[in-house]
């Protein structure tokens, strides 16, 4: 379930309506759905509705984005366990805010199920599947650095915005470096979980493969700096930005999402 | 252990992402003015190798042979060798900081819950892995030893912290957290703080001028103490919620062998460990208590015994 970044990269230069949105509209659409999903009260079953409502615009949103469905489902695939796996739990555990248990069912070994601690699973899955789609779809419709200037143009700090910006000019440039000494490891027959080999080996390998990679970054950051300082970047530097106009389809979209949202809020209730 | 979005609460989550503010701020002044030069594009660049090394998964039975962690795999943060490299653990702040927004696009790590995030793997496990790694090089402990045991600790202590962040939310009860999360973490540990001291003695013969290998003389030990002290205090706030009613093993031994006489000769001062009235917050306080009533002591002996040597 390996992906490699560039193929993540690769989707964000697609040609959609999607993709053409203004990456600042873009980031305050993502964010204003991740509050509103966040904040919804944990154990209400309206919830569910208003969440089925958002992830549905969710869905049309990255239909429009014309996003493969293999692509999606690798990402989806990368982000659930975790979350999952905490859901999954609900059912049987006390949570220290509900009073009332429903008795569901009776496990062997004494384990209850119980109505309450699965609508509470299910509401608190249903609000990470909502904000994970909401990353994804930004993320797939938005290049990395795009990204970064248009949280500038947000108001993101200069220094942070510095930081970003050449981290994520790096990270490809590393990916692929990761990449080249994997090869050659392979090409000596190095496998990671290779079971014959004596295990202080393979840990030392992969020392050194870390060790390698922040070396050769520290040193390409020494090499950038530098050469940052002989065209004159000094305390004072930060990332240019230039201004970029909000067009209508921009305004068109935001509304709508806002609109999605309270209508979510209002018609539910 | 990265906590996603929606299962820390709105306005905890906003608690810790205050937190998380105020110490990444501290850690863009120190890569500005701490440092001799301003390093900033030095660190975005890092940022990016320490993001692509925590990509590479290694096997959870690399470390311990279970047939059962066949297929689990860990990878290594990172925390505690980039605060000993750059002498200071607001350098693991800030990289830990930058690595997590990236992850969070890939849906590594939630954004509300970043803060949250931040605080576990930057914050705590910086500071924590540093502090432990320069404390024990001033015990004279070989080198090797500090850094595995810092490194260790920056990987089960963020996680039973996690524990904590997830029972406040109401999402996962405590001890069953704690046991899964801080099992978990501590096999990782293992693995973090071997890699950790290979990467460390690797780097120091690749780039000796990078690593500032005087750190241990240089810090003061009064700053190590405080943050000994403060990571105890957290310990001893914690712990009462951690242990269970029954009895220790200790205590246990004793009421077999002894038949409940101990209990009748010596009255303690807060029986088990609580003071009566007060439930948990009892015990919080009487560890508290407890422990400054240590710390007193020790101070007073130390004073005397000073007067008594000059």
């Amino acid at each position: 379930m390996h992906m490699s970044i560039t193929e993540f990269e690769r989707e964000t230069y697609r040609k959609s309506p999607i993709h053409r949105i203004d990456g600042r509209i873009k980031i305050l659409m993502t964010l204003a759905i991740i509050v509103y999903a966040v904040a919804l009260p944990r154990m209400d079953s309206l919830d569910l509705i208003k969440l089925g409502l958002l992830e549905i615009y969710l869905i049309i949103l990255m239909m429009f984005a014309r996003l493969e469905f293999s692509y999606l489902a690798m990402r989806f695939a990368i982000a659930l366990p975790f979350g999952l796996g905490i859901a999954a739990f609900q059912p049987f555990v006390r949570q220290p805010f509900i009073q009332d248990f429903t008795i569901l069912y009776t496990l062997p070994l004494g384990i209850e199920v119980s109505r309450e601690g699965a609508l509470f699973g299910v509401i608190i899955f249903a609000k990470f599947l909502v904000c994970i789609s909401a990353v994804i779809l930004l993320s797939s419709t938005i290049p990395m650095s795009e990204l970064v200037s248009s949280a500038r143009r947000l108001g993101l700090p200069k220094e942070l915005a510095l930081l970003f910006t050449m981290m994520v000019r790096y990270l490809f440039v590393f990916w692929n470096m990761l990449g080249r000494i994997r090869t050659a490891q392979k090409t000596r027959c190095f496998e990671i979980w290779n079971k014959n080999v004596p295990r202080k080996w393979t840990l030392e390998q992969i020392g050194y493969t870390i060790s390698s990679l922040f070396v050769r970054s520290y040193e390409q950051g020494e090499r950038t700096y530098q050469s940052m300082l002989c065209r004159g970047y000094n305390a004072d530097a930060h990332v240019y930005v230039g201004r970029k106009k909000i067009t209508a389809p921009d305004i068109f979209i935001f509304t709508l999402t806002i609109a999605i949202i309270a209508a979510a809020q209002v018609r539910v209730v | 252990m990265h906590i996603p979005d929606g299962y820390i609460p709105l306005e905890q989550a906003a608690v810790y992402w205050i937190i998380a503010i105020l110490f990444i701020a501290r850690s863009i002044k120190w890569a500005r003015k701490d440092l001799n030069e301003n390093m900033i594009p030095l660190f975005g660049v890092l940022a990016a190798g320490m993001f692509v090394l925590q990509t590479i998964n290694i096997a959870a039975n690399l470390l311990i042979p279970v047939p059962m962690l066949t297929g689990v795999s860990w990878h290594v943060v990172g925390a505690t060798l980039a605060a000993i490299i750059f002498a200071s653990p607001w350098a693991a702040v800030l990289l830990i900081t930058l690595v997590l927004a990236v992850q969070s696009l890939f849906g590594d790590g939630g954004i509300t819950a970043m803060g949250a995030n931040i605080l576990n793997m930057g914050i705590i496990a910086g500071f924590i892995g540093y502090y432990s790694y320069i404390g024990l090089s001033k015990l004279s402990i070989k080198r090797p030893i500090a850094i595995f045991t810092g490194a260790w600790l920056s990987m089960i202590l963020p996680a039973i912290a996690l524990a904590f962040e997830l029972w406040f939310a109401g999402t996962f009860p405590l001890k069953q957290g704690a046991l899964l999360m801080g099992t978990f973490q501590g096999v990782a540990g293992i693995g973090e703080g071997l890699i950790t001291v290979i990467v460390f003695g690797a780097i120091i013969k690749a780039r000796p001028d990078i690593v500032e290998e005087d750190a241990p003389q240089k810090v003061s030990t009064i700053k190590v103490a405080a943050a000994g002290i403060v990571a105890l205090f957290g310990l001893a706030i914690a712990a009462p919620f951690l242990t269970s009613s029954n009895p220790d093993g200790l205590g246990q031994t004793a009421n077999v062998v002894l038949k409940h006489e101990i209990n009748s000769a010596i009255t303690p001062l807060f029986s088990s460990y609580s003071i009566p009235g007060m439930g948990e917050m009892g015990k919080v306080a009487a560890i508290v208590i407890g422990f400054a009533a240590i710390i007193a002591v020790w101070f007073v002996a130390a004073k005397i015994l000073k007067k008594g040597s000059t």
